[in-house]
């Protein structure tokens, strides 16, 4: 295959961080290329470096063999590189056809726009890579793998010859990444090049030709995927053999924690549950199923409306999160940088927010140096990069991010942990990490609300599993039954035959 | 966020400058009992400015507070005169209504969610009409001496408005920087869901700084009435922009997560001396008003371009 793209040692770097070191990477015509690596590994900077939004300090970018300066994000359009984001750009209430023209209407202002034109263009494109979207469908009415592609062929209306995908199946289902994927080859066999960015190391081995693992800003390796299985790309990730990526433990199940009795609370119906001392329970379903209003009904973001919740057999009123925390209950939350932190902030100052009770000396004011005592705790024991109290967490990266929401609860004594997707989007290494805490908290006796879309995740991780479908529970699945499909089935079968129900299947708490 | 250090050694610099330039302007200017006069006249201004800050630091403003400062006036006279209350009774009375009024402003901000610039610009055409109403434009006067005291007299040299300005100002600084309080403040003004997220009462702590908004004003309106011993609904009218502008000025940044009582201070003492300087040199009111507006966006266009703290870098950390 011929090379379509290549940069010749590329580096940049940031306040505090050198965040590509002499970076060679080539991409050939026609093939999907991964790059994968940790948070902050460099394979962000490197896309946006070719996309024209971050300028490199030093080295060469070269396009068809010709040297490019890629000046801003307009230029590297213009030169066929086109980004789609991971967040979705779409205008749900225009259709999917001025979704495609959206950032073209203007090339004449004053011209009334010619839809036909438009119409004509769009379907010899779509003809072209064989994908087909209903044109006159309003953008909210498509499927959301649709909704992606509907992106991509955005940018290919622009004479896109190379596409950046960044984490195109973050918000998707399983179904609906495969429909993406088929999509992408039919892009692919038309000898569009794609540069793919993706956490789930299980998609590149469906999808990419060529892998390129980043760490610490520089490529530590670039192979064919035929030469290449997860434990090598996992190695070159983290630079060292990953024992077990989930931590063993001998489950220590205790008497029961915390109860809750039907209650309801925006999509839960009269939802009730139980959690035992020692336990990781996991709440499972799609989006929309009740999940993230559970975590926070019981966090007391959005409290329940009826029903009650006891703690150690006593009956407890959650108003407010203060309320939840004063029980020791305490929430990751799902959306770490709007909800978990103040990003402005120092880390310093997120780990002492919720513990000012902590760092108070006996007049009542705070102490700061207790405060830098518990911080350098925080940092210590959950492996911060940097290790400074004083850096400002927004330029921290993804994964040490979480580290510290997850730090400033576990510094103080919480009895049960709520996590919504707590892995969401961070590495291999910091995840590996999040699972080691969960097993050693919930061997000191507590207790874990562990919610996830990552099904594989919640069956190595959890004792027990709770799945949600339109806010009331679906099923129950216990260890040793924990299995994938049977989540599948639950969380996203509309109408179950009785039959399909397998041994581990335990019904109950359905509304009465 | 905001390099609040070198913010406030700035308007340092400044505040010694505009005093330099100014005792060139008047000789008398340099004179201490001239200085007290001057900033006696900005005690109101000072003591309302420093929960304008608190309020600001959240991200919220409070633009009431200057027509809660002529109500409690015009409610303390009414009880007082037509009443025959008490003069201290009638003090204490005016101060808790404006309590009510900062609860009311609160309600609206923090329970109603409705924008604080909406709310208090009601609230404080509400306010100022209710001390129209009461007061029908007639004023009240002849308080007793013992009450004009307040606004007159003076502890060793130094008048009593000063003294209560100056201790308010040293309590909230404490509030500000070695309180949980305090820090709650620029949590909220940051991001406040993260802070309710984080196990923080973030409506009481807004309730609450309304309502010590209210009080403080209150406070103010009593002070201001002693001074210019009447009691009438146009006290400091056209107060809200300096309120404003001293905080702003100071340093506090209006979208909230910036902000420090040194810095307001230090905007307020600025404002007092420029002010005193343009009447000293015959300049006329309405040019001042001019001048006080140019300060307020001036100092946003500078603290917005300059003043930003820069990026901490490992390197000037591990030093």
């Amino acid at each position: 295959m011929d090379e379509i793209l290549r940069t010749e040692k590329l580096s940049k770097s940031f306040p505090g961080v050198q965040a590509l070191k002499n970076v060679d990477f080539q991409l050939k015509k026609g093939e999907v290329h991964a790059l994968v690596g940790q948070n902050g590994a460099g394979k962000s900077t490197l896309v946006k470096i070719l996309a024209g939004v971050y300028k490199p300090d030093s080295g060469n970018i070269f396009l068809d063999g010709k040297k490019v300066e890629i000046k801003d994000p307009n230029y590297a359009i213009s030169l066929g590189i086109s980004t789609v984001h991971q967040s979705l750009i779409i205008f749900p209430d225009l259709t999917v056809l001025e979704n495609m023209f959206i950032d073209n209407y203007s090339s004449s202002s004053i011209k009334l726009i010619n839809w036909k034109n438009f119409r004509n263009q769009a379907l010899k494109i779509m003809n072209e890579v064989g994908i087909n979207i209903p044109l006159d469908q309003e953008a909210k009415n498509i499927s959301a793998p649709m909704q992606k592609l509907l992106q991509i062929l955005r940018s290919l209306l622009k004479q896109g010859k190379i596409l950046i995908l960044d984490e195109p199946t973050a918000a998707l289902t399983s179904d609906e990444t495969k429909i993406l994927f088929e999509n992408i080859k039919k892009l692919k066999n038309k000898g569009i090049s794609i540069i793919y960015i993706s956490h789930l190391l299980e998609e590149i081995f469906e999808l990419a030709d060529t892998v390129t693992v980043f760490r610490n800003g520089e490529v530590v390796m670039t192979d064919s995927i035929s030469n290449l299985n997860l434990g090598s790309i996992v190695k070159a990730m983290i630079g060292r053999e990953l024992q077990t990526f989930y931590p063993r433990r001998d489950p220590k199940i205790g008497s029961i924690n915390l109860k809750v009795e039907n209650i309801n609370s925006g999509i839960l119906r009269s939802f009730s549950m139980e959690l035992k001392k020692g336990e990781v329970l996991g709440i499972a379903g799609i989006l929309g199923s009740g999940r993230t209003t559970l975590a926070n009904t019981l966090f007391g973001i959005t409290p329940a409306t009826d029903g009650s919740i006891f703690l150690n057999n006593k009956k407890i009123n959650i108003k407010a999160p203060s309320d939840a925390v004063k029980e020791g209950i305490v929430l990751i939350p799902e959306d770490r940088q709007r909800e978990g932190l103040i990003l402005q902030q120092s880390i310093k100052f997120n780990i002492s927010l919720p513990n000012v009770d902590l760092i108070k000396n006996k007049n009542g004011f705070l102490d700061p140096k207790k405060g830098s005592d518990l911080t350098n705790k925080a940092i210590k024991d959950f492996e911060i990069q940097p290790p400074f109290p004083d850096f400002q967490v927004l330029h921290l990266s993804g994964g040490n991010q979480q580290k510290i929401v997850i730090s400033k609860w576990l510094v103080r004594d919480a009895s049960i942990i709520i996590m919504d997707e707590p892995t969401q989007g961070i590495d291999v290494g910091s995840k590996a990490q999040i699972y080691t805490w969960i097993n050693k908290f919930v061997e000191e006796g507590r207790s874990v609300i562990f919610i996830s879309s990552d099904f594989d995740e919640l069956v190595n991780m959890c004792d027990r599993i709770i799945v949600l479908r339109k806010g009331v529970v679906a099923g129950e699945l216990k260890k040793p039954n924990l299995s994938i499909d049977e989540l599948i089935a639950l969380s996203t079968l509309e109408e179950r035959d009785d039959s399909f129900a397998v041994k581990s299947f335990v019904g109950e708490s359905r509304n009465d | 966020m905001r390099n609040m250090k070198k913010i406030e050694l700035i308007l340092l610099g400044i505040m010694v400058l505009v005093i330099v330039i100014m005792s060139f302007l008047s000789k008398a200017f340099l004179n201490i009992s001239t200085l007290f006069q001057i900033l006696q006249l900005s005690a109101e201004l000072g003591i309302m400015s420093i929960p304008m800050t608190l309020i600001m630091i959240t991200g919220g403003i409070d633009l009431s507070i200057t027509s809660t400062l002529a109500l409690t006036g015009v409610i303390m006279g009414y009880l007082w005169k037509f009443w025959g209350m008490n003069i201290w009774l009638a003090v204490i009375l005016a101060i808790i209504v404006s309590g009510i009024a900062g609860l009311f402003n609160g309600f609206l901000v923090s329970k109603l969610r409705i924008p604080a610039l909406l709310a208090t610009l009601g609230t404080w055409a509400a306010y100022a009409g209710l001390a129209v109403g009461i007061d029908r434009g007639k004023g009240v006067s002849g308080f007793p001496q013992s009450f004009l005291n307040l606004g007159e007299g003076s502890f060793v040299g130094i008048p009593y408005s000063l003294l209560i300005w100056a201790i308010i100002a040293v309590i909230f600084y404490i509030i500000v920087s070695k309180t949980s309080f305090g820090m709650y403040l620029f949590a909220i003004g940051n991001n406040e869901k993260g802070t309710f997220y984080s196990g923080i009462p973030v409506q009481k702590i807004e309730m609450t700084i309304y309502i010590l908004a209210g009080l403080l004003a209150g406070l103010a309106g009593v002070i201001y009435t002693s001074r210019t011993a009447t009691a009438t609904s146009s006290a400091f009218s056209s107060g809200a922009l300096n309120v404003v502008a001293a905080s702003v000025l100071g340093g506090t940044d209006v979208k909230g997560g910036s902000g420090s009582v040194l810095g307001t201070v230090l905007g307020v003492l600025i404002i007092a001396l420029i002010d005193a300087g343009l009447t000293l040199a015959n300049i006329q009111a309405t040019v001042q008003e001019i001048v006080v507006g140019t300060i307020l966006i001036s100092s946003i266009i500078f603290y917005e371009y300059v003043g930003k703290s820069k990026v901490k870098t490992i390197q000037t950390i591990s030093k």
